[in-house]
């Protein structure tokens, strides 16, 4: 059966605007810039054409600030893109880091505003809460403040929510881990089945292990612009040949928070 | 190119999630956050509370303590007792009504640039105008409860038991919902001009010495020019203040054009605020 197009990029490019405390060509330029700053615009993805299809599992890699992670937020459709268009059959679940978790409140009043946050109701977060406890065997530790966990707990809780949310299309901007070595596994596991039922999955800011090890397509980034896409292997070949094996793990910038 | 991939999209039954959606469809949305803007709303309360030691205790002392100090310099020092016949309950009024009202006004204004807001909406799916709306919700929280102290205040400072009390919890929503639209109104403005949020709190602050917290507008502008009267008369937060105190004291009588006024000037408001926000918020958001 031949897969369908699940998520499409036309044209997409993407500025920021950063704002300089300092430069300028010449003194009062300068002194002007010290005083109220100087806003500078910032390429990050330059004219992206992209389809992606059912059933995949995309990685994404490039160079520290090649994009990666604008590409995510932007397939995502958490952020706009300044030019072009994102299309999608549904809007993409972004797994990203723990800034929308509040470290004060428990975990379970986190699930529970997580989970609204998404549209459930009432009795929708009081069926998924003891799952996603369970799942993410914070059961003795469930109504402790957040910011009392330890990291691999945070990162099992994040996975456990998320994929509770049963996603189509899954955009994952953090490096999957899940605290131990068989729950990171499982993670992965759950993830692919996400691809297996016909979704898709966007992996960014990965191990390049990972991402040989789960993708069948790599899209390289350079500079914001695609520099290649294609099979995982010759992608991947490519890769090591112009950056040597060192370089991996720093090139890929992999976010593991 | 992209033509094609759009033509690709259409076939495929994709739909551009970069485009907006229709005002109606985004308000939809919005009440469908209910849930999320109620529960989030008390967990921000919840986490500021536990940084002081007395917590939500201050939400009462602070009108107090600023009732006390008004009452000092305004109604002894500068003799402005002469405006009420029950000045210091007509003070308590004006200064928990005001606090509701600029609460209210200052969490839908400031509610662009919070740190944990933008990471939150830069995460999940959700109509930006929860975050001015649970900011509102939360001060309004924080203010309400204050305000119905004005019952037991009333009965201390000698005010007999009238039906018309019944009607604070509507008065205050009104309140509540005045200073809201007008903060939502401002909001986008201040998402482009971040400097503007400096301006609104100066303004503010004129508006609190121009609205009769501590003085009786109808008293003190009855000799002004008669344009100056009618806009001190029906400023809205004026009105919204005489509002709160014409249930309680028999010398507070608000006309009914005022009564008119301001609910035709929030309703509107309301509906203006969040259209504009809903139109800007792909620009600013």
């Amino acid at each position: 059966m031949a897969k369908a197009p699940i998520l499409i990029l036309a044209d997409v490019s993407h500025y920021f605007v950063n704002r300089l405390q300092s430069g300028g060509n010449n003194p009062l330029q300068r002194l002007l810039t010290k005083i109220v700053g100087r806003k500078q615009r910032v390429k990050a993805l330059d004219g992206l054409n992209l389809v992606l299809y059912s059933g995949e599992i995309i990685g994404i890699i490039g160079r520290s600030g090649a994009g990666k992670s604008t590409l995510g937020d932007v397939m995502s459709g958490l952020v706009l893109p300044s030019s072009g268009q994102v299309y999608a059959s549904e809007k993409p679940e972004l797994l990203s880091g723990f800034s929308h978790f509040l470290p004060k409140l428990s975990g379970a009043r986190n699930i529970s505003l997580i989970l609204a946050a998404h549209g459930c109701s009432d009795e929708e977060i009081e069926v998924k809460l003891p799952e996603i406890i369970k799942k993410a065997k914070i059961r003795k530790i469930v109504h402790q403040p957040l910011n009392t966990y330890t990291k691999k707990s945070r990162q099992k809780l994040r996975g456990a929510i998320t994929l509770s949310l049963l996603p189509k299309i899954l955009i994952a901007d953090v490096a999957l881990k899940a605290g131990d070595k068989r729950r990171t596994q499982e993670l992965r596991t759950e993830i692919s089945e996400i691809a297996a039922a016909g979704g898709l999955v966007v992996l960014a800011g990965q191990r390049i292990d990972v991402l040989e090890d789960m993708c069948e397509r790599i899209i390289w980034l350079e500079k914001g612009s695609i520099f290649m896409d294609g099979d995982t292997h010759s992608v991947l070949s490519s890769w090591h040949e112009r950056y040597p094996k060192t370089d991996d793990d720093e090139g890929q910038d992999a976010d593991s928070m | 190119m992209a033509s094609e991939l759009s033509d690709l999209a259409a076939k495929s039954g994709l739909r551009d999630i970069t485009k907006q959606i229709g005002f109606f469809e985004y308000l939809a949305l919005t009440w469908k956050s209910r849930t999320f803007i109620w529960r989030y709303s008390i967990a921000r309360i919840n986490g500021s509370a536990s940084q002081n030691n007395l917590g939500l205790l201050w939400e009462f002392l602070d009108p107090l303590l600023l009732s006390i100090a008004y009452y000092l310099v305004f109604g002894v020092l500068l003799d402005l007792e002469r405006d009420s016949s029950n000045f210091p309950f007509f003070l308590i009024a004006g200064v928990l009504t005001w606090k509701l009202f600029s609460a209210t006004l200052t969490g839908a204004v400031r509610s662009s640039s919070r740190k944990g807001e933008q990471d939150l909406l830069e995460s999940i799916h959700l109509p930006h105008l929860v975050v001015p709306i649970s900011n509102a919700v939360q001060n309004a929280i924080r203010a309400i409860p204050v305000v119905f102290l004005l019952y037991p205040a009333a009965l201390i400072m000698g005010e007999r038991p009238h039906i018309a009390w019944l009607w604070l919890p509507f008065v205050l929503l009104w309140v509540a919902l005045t200073g809201f639209a007008i903060g939502l109104l401002l909001n986008p403005a201040v998402k482009q001009i971040p400097d503007l949020d400096n301006l609104i709190k100066l303004g503010l602050r004129m508006l609190f010495f121009m609205t009769g917290v501590f003085f009786s507008v109808e008293k003190r502008f009855a000799t002004a020019p008669e344009t100056i009267q009618l806009l001190a008369t029906y400023n809205p937060s004026a009105v919204l203040l005489e509002m709160t105190r014409t249930l309680f004291l028999f010398d507070v009588n608000i006309t009914s054009s005022a009564i008119v006024w301001i609910v035709s000037f929030t309703t509107l408001l309301l509906i203006i605020a969040s259209w504009n926000f809903w139109r800007t918020e792909r620009r600013y958001g």
